[in-house]
């Protein structure tokens, strides 16, 4: 691999490339500040940008956002786009959690009308939501219902009685992926999935209120809803271990596949197919049913965290003053009409922990948000901020219309465990008014706020480099963790 | 399945988002049995768990790489499908057969329910990124 310098063909002070050299078939782009960069040194983010850059049919760049960090196969953050045809999908670019993503739910509450009744909202969440490891949901799923969501979604949740159909025009893909097929999941996944709807999970998934602290586009946070010192409430969950076993199941089959298909690629993570091919058809039918299964079960946290949050605050005045402002995926692989060299074409873009970005007048968005852009929802860490941000024209050119899914990691989970203790990380927390419960000290310490990157730098670099703009930031007043 | 500095035994390596695992023995098998304490030692913390019940893992692969994967693979898959949580593994049999390779071993450990204190984490898969396997070295990043 080459090294990584800043772009010379543009004044932007994000915008940072890796030249092709080996196998790579495109270059690197990196959007960060410099700091971001150097933090980088002694992991192999950058090497991971690299070698995405050899997968076949990789089309203009293989691209990092801002909260860039070491993953496995592609970096977390990485977007990659192909050709639909004989472009490679791989499983590696997507993740084990399928659609691992974010939803925000709208209060009609101000921070000040919540404050006193936040420990009973966390304690009631806690009780109401089944979160942690091997914990199970109260909806077991009928073999029948199973394959309902499966090709459903969101939409079997609300036929159940589960949110309103308000709520499905405010997911990507209104919670239902098309080209989703049962028949392409394994009886071993359908066996993790039966109890996992309705379930949080561990490890950084969780359930956040938050208020409004600061607002920089006010036409844009008007069309979301979104007013100063608001309350609202975060869902960050995936597709559970049935998404894990679909990406476990078609790594073995792409194994195989890459050897008929492809080159040598520089890791086994990476293994893929050509999506025309019958074993990338097929992947590509699971990672969608997967994916719908994801947004059954946000649809169904959801409803839980409408019903606690009514029960806690009956000023609300029913679920549905709590309407969704967003439902967004940040693993899956999408096809998308981008422009190319002139020349519109669908591709298939991989995004493994990136929040599509679309621009205002996109079609793919709801109307409502049709002159702002697509609400692009970034929670931070438990401890500082998060962001709403709206996607940008100029995103579709820099990054198939991509910005950041997060603040990202900075920190390993064992430094995370050496640099704090969980009583420390709940005093620290309790000073700043935060109100936190999780099923696992040892899991809450390691997503301590110090184990990430600063959410305000990640977010500038979005914002500075063209991805998104920011709408508004928030501060979290009460969280649980998995 | 005990770490330490030993003959065998594992350690975690810095990965700023997941877990590898670094485990060593003094050939393939040893090395292999203590990759998978490194896994429940992972899951489990200190807990330890009783011995009510036994049973057998195996998983197959083109090399010993995608053995290996499926090997860990396998019993993630047993732990949330049927619950059940290793306190040791034996008899551990690495067989090479007409182009392919199998991992087999008898697991002790009990079922989820039967534990006194919940698993402090999940890992959600064993990965091929930078997977080292050799007989005494294997290197393993676990999605978490």
């Amino acid at each position: 691999m080459s090294s990584i310098r800043p772009a010379r063909d543009t004044k932007r002070e994000f915008h940072w490339i890796i030249e092709p050299s080996g196998s790579m078939r495109v270059p690197g782009v990196i959007y960060a500040t410099q700091s971001i960069i150097k933090d980088l040194a002694g992991t192999k983010a950058l090497q991971q940008v690299a070698n995405v850059a050899c997968l076949p049919g990789i089309l203009e760049g293989s691209f990092a956002m801002p909260d860039i960090h070491e993953g496995y196969g592609f970096p977390i953050g990485g977007v990659a786009a192909v050709p639909a045809g004989d472009g490679f999908i791989t499983p590696g670019g997507i993740g084990y959690d399928i659609n691992c993503g974010v939803r925000v739910l709208l209060s009609p509450l101000a921070r000040d009308q919540v404050q006193g009744r936040l420990p009973r909202l966390v304690e009631a969440l806690f009780r109401k939501i089944p979160s942690g490891v091997g914990k199970e949901g109260p909806i077991a799923l009928s073999p029948d219902d199973l394959e309902r969501v499966l090709v459903d979604g969101a939409q079997w949740a609300v036929g159940k009685g589960y949110g309103s159909r308000e709520d499905l025009t405010h997911c990507e893909e209104g919670g239902a992926m098309a080209g989703a097929d049962p028949g392409a999941v394994s009886e071993r996944a359908l066996r993790r999935g039966r109890r996992g709807v309705g379930t949080l999970g561990s490890g950084n998934h969780f359930i956040e209120a938050g208020a409004v602290s600061e607002i920089f586009d006010y036409e844009a946070a008007k069309a979301f809803g979104l007013f100063p010192e608001q309350v609202v409430f975060w869902v960050h969950s995936g597709s559970r271990g049935l998404g894990h076993q679909v990406c476990t199941d078609y790594l073995v089959t792409m194994r195989h596949a890459v050897s008929k298909y492809g080159p040598h690629l520089p890791d086994r993570q990476l293994d893929g197919a050509p999506l025309s091919s019958p074993e990338g058809r097929k992947y590509f039918s699971a990672m969608a049913a997967a994916a719908n299964y994801a947004w059954a079960n946000r649809q169904v946290l959801a409803h839980y965290v409408r019903q606690v949050a009514c029960e806690v605050f009956p000023e609300i005045g029913g679920e549905e003053n709590l309407p969704l402002l967003y439902d967004v995926a940040h693993n899956i692989g999408k096809l998308e009409r981008h422009t190319i060299g002139g020349r519109e074409m669908m591709v298939l873009v991989h995004r493994k922990g990136a929040t599509r970005a679309f621009p205002p007048g996109h079609p793919d968005i709801p109307e409502g948000f049709r002159t702002v852009g697509q609400p692009v929802l970034v929670p931070g860490d438990m401890g500082r901020a998060s962001y709403i941000l709206s996607g940008t024209q100029e995103a579709m050119g820099l990054s198939f219309g991509s910005a950041c899914h997060g603040a990202g990691r900075a920190k390993s989970r064992a430094e995370a465990r050496r640099d704090l203790s969980p009583e420390a990380l709940q005093g620290e927390l309790r000073q700043k008014g935060i109100h936190v419960r999780s099923a696992s000290l040892k899991g809450l310490v390691e997503e301590a706020p110090s184990a990430y990157k600063d959410v305000d730098e990640v977010v500038a670099a979005t914002h500075g480099a063209g991805l998104a703009k920011k709408v508004a930031k928030l501060r979290p007043l009460a969280v649980i963790k998995g | 399945m005990g770490d330490g500095r030993g003959r065998s035994g594992y350690e975690y390596a810095k990965h700023v988002a997941d877990v590898r695992i670094r485990a060593w023995g003094s050939g393939l098998e040893e090395t292999l049995v203590a990759v998978t304490g490194g896994l429940w030692r992972y899951v489990l913390g200190n807990a330890s768990v009783p011995i009510t019940r036994s049973w057998e893992v195996s998983a197959r692969g083109q090399d010993l790489e995608d053995a290996l994967v499926g090997f860990l693979n396998e019993q993630i898959f047993l732990y949330e499908s049927e619950g059940l949580l290793p306190a040791s593994v034996k008899d551990l049999r690495v067989r090479g057969e007409h182009g392919a390779v199998s991992l087999r071993a008898l697991f002790e450990g009990c079922l989820s329910n039967e534990m006194p204190t919940a698993p402090e984490r999940q890992v959600k898969a064993a990965t091929f990124h930078e997977l080292v396997v050799r007989p005494e070295l294997i290197e393993v990043t676990l999605d978490v």
